[in-house]
């Protein structure tokens, strides 16, 4: 499930995700990153700040796919158990990488960013 | 006999035809629309090598997925690790435009991003059926000076050097600049001679947008794009290559490309013969049939001279008195000339009086029948 990232990020923040309740804190995509499609894989470049250069396939492609609109992250979570019928132990993992994706630059929880 | 690699450029011609025909539609269609979808292209690894040597990796790999190219598994999987590598490729040398439009902007520098990443958002079925491998964009001459300055700053080194900057800003087609990526920097569309036709202030007139990221950046119009990717395909050496005949085939089939405004501002460059020579080129590329030999695929002729030639017959414009002083350069040698010419002096009084024509009207003639000199407008 892991984004496999091909360049170093770069002056990313992390560790914003901590803040809020994750149900409930919305995500949408990084309007600024630049993205290919090829079916199976998704390349994503994060432009500067952030810089950085990775792969999504699978549920990781399915993220970014299901936040072609800004969703709440419990809501994002629902529809991927049910897209792939992942067991409730899974949902932990996919929190994880939901986090992983907001550390890289992919994902922006828009309420923080009005914050900083 | 076809060599291998002459056979797979043209079965990856049959396949750029098919995926552009209705590049703008749903991707859903694409099979609906192949001409033979039961009987797939076999692809290999040299189909692979032509396919990335013509830059149509992409198209490649949407047949493969598509069901109108059969491989085996090791080659298929290559396709896609290549299709992966180009668009890593395109999307790093995306980022460079969002910089460029940046410091452009920043500067008050208009720019148009040309061919590549413009063909590849706004011409096809999306980006990822597109690569390429430079970045084209269009200043205004004077803007030249400062776009030089940027990249030399951010130590991209020119490729070629030019007679200097005033004719960098008047006369020049495009400056090279490479780093790790590279900049093709244009004034204009094309090279010397032609290039001097296009009136560079109908470049600037209108344009067409797509987005990178949050960045809209400006392309030409679908119509100038058409144009571009004619004289792009057409006035390079033979055969186009296969990434410019997806754009001019994508382009040609849209239905709503304006062919009254694409034929009226080829004929103000006094260019019509161009685009339409590359649009029968391009069709020509990719339906050629499987039974005749492929050696007549290629009617231009070697020389400047024999194009002249060939122009004097076909042109409605050449005189008979054009075509008789003109066979001075085909008749085998100094002798048979002075025989020809003889023969012309003692020529009958009837065709004498059919054939009188001062010498400046024989010249002009012979002037216009060789395409010299802008076409009025």
């Amino acid at each position: 499930m892991e984004a496999e990232r091909t360049t170093e990020p770069g002056t990313a923040e992390p560790g914003t995700v901590e803040q809020g309740e994750p149900e409930h804190r919305l995500l949408r995509r990084n309007p600024a990153a630049l993205v290919r499609d090829l079916d199976t894989t998704l390349l994503v470049q994060i432009p500067p700040p952030a810089a950085a250069s990775f792969d999504l396939s699978e549920t990781g492609r399915m993220i970014w796919l299901l936040l072609d609109s800004p969703i709440e992250e419990g809501e994002l979570i629902g529809l991927i158990v049910d897209e792939t019928a992942a067991a409730e132990t899974d949902v932990a993992a996919i929190r994880a990488f939901i986090d992983e994706l907001v550390d890289l630059g992919a994902i922006e929880i828009p309420g923080m960013l009005d914050a900083h | 006999m076809l060599t291998e690699r002459a056979a797979a450029r043209r079965a990856l011609a049959r396949i750029v035809d098919t995926l552009t025909t209705g590049a703008r539609t749903a991707e859903a269609d694409v099979v609906s629309s192949a001409s033979d979808p039961a009987r797939p292209t076999v692809a290999d690894d040299t189909t692979l090598a032509v396919a990335r040597g013509e830059r149509v990796v992409p198209l490649l790999a949407r047949a493969m997925t598509h069901g109108l190219v059969s491989t085996d598994d090791d080659t298929a999987a290559a396709i896609h690790e290549a299709w992966n590598l180009s668009m890593r490729r395109c999307l790093v040398m995306e980022e460079q435009i969002v910089w460029l439009h940046g410091e452009l902007t920043t500067r008050g520098v208009e720019m148009r991003v040309l061919k590549g990443s413009a063909s590849a958002h706004l011409d096809h079925r999306g980006p990822e059926w597109r690569e390429f491998g430079d970045i084209d964009i269009l200043v205004h001459g004077s803007d030249m000076p400062a776009v030089y300055e940027l990249f030399e700053r951010e130590g991209y080194e020119r490729s070629h050097q030019t007679p200097g900057p005033a004719y960098d800003q008047r006369f020049i087609k495009s400056a090279m600049f490479r780093r790790d990526v590279e900049f093709d920097v244009h004034r204009t569309l094309t090279d010397n001679p032609l290039g001097h036709r296009i009136d560079v202030t109908d470049l600037w007139a209108e344009h067409s947008s797509f987005t990178l990221g949050t960045t809209p950046v400006q392309a030409l119009s679908d119509e100038l794009r058409f144009i571009h990717a004619c004289l792009h395909g057409y006035l390079s050496r033979p055969p186009m290559r296969l990434s410019t005949l997806s754009d001019l085939l994508a382009l040609v089939r849209r239905l709503d490309l304006d062919h009254d405004r694409v034929l009226d501002i080829a004929d103000r460059w006094g260019l019509r013969d161009v685009v339409t020579a590359a649009v029968a080129d391009a069709i020509a590329q990719a339906t050629w049939p499987d039974d005749i030999d492929l050696r007549y695929a290629e009617p231009d002729a070697s020389s400047i001279g024999g194009a002249a030639l060939i122009a004097a017959h076909r042109s409605p414009a050449t005189s008979s008195t054009v075509q008789t002083l003109l066979s001075l350069a085909t008749l085998p040698d100094t002798r048979t000339r002075i025989e020809f010419i003889r023969s012309l002096v003692m020529a009958s009084p009837q065709y004498r009086s059919e054939h009188r024509r001062p010498v400046r009207t024989a010249a002009t003639r012979l002037a216009r029948a060789l395409g010299a000199g802008r076409r009025p407008r």
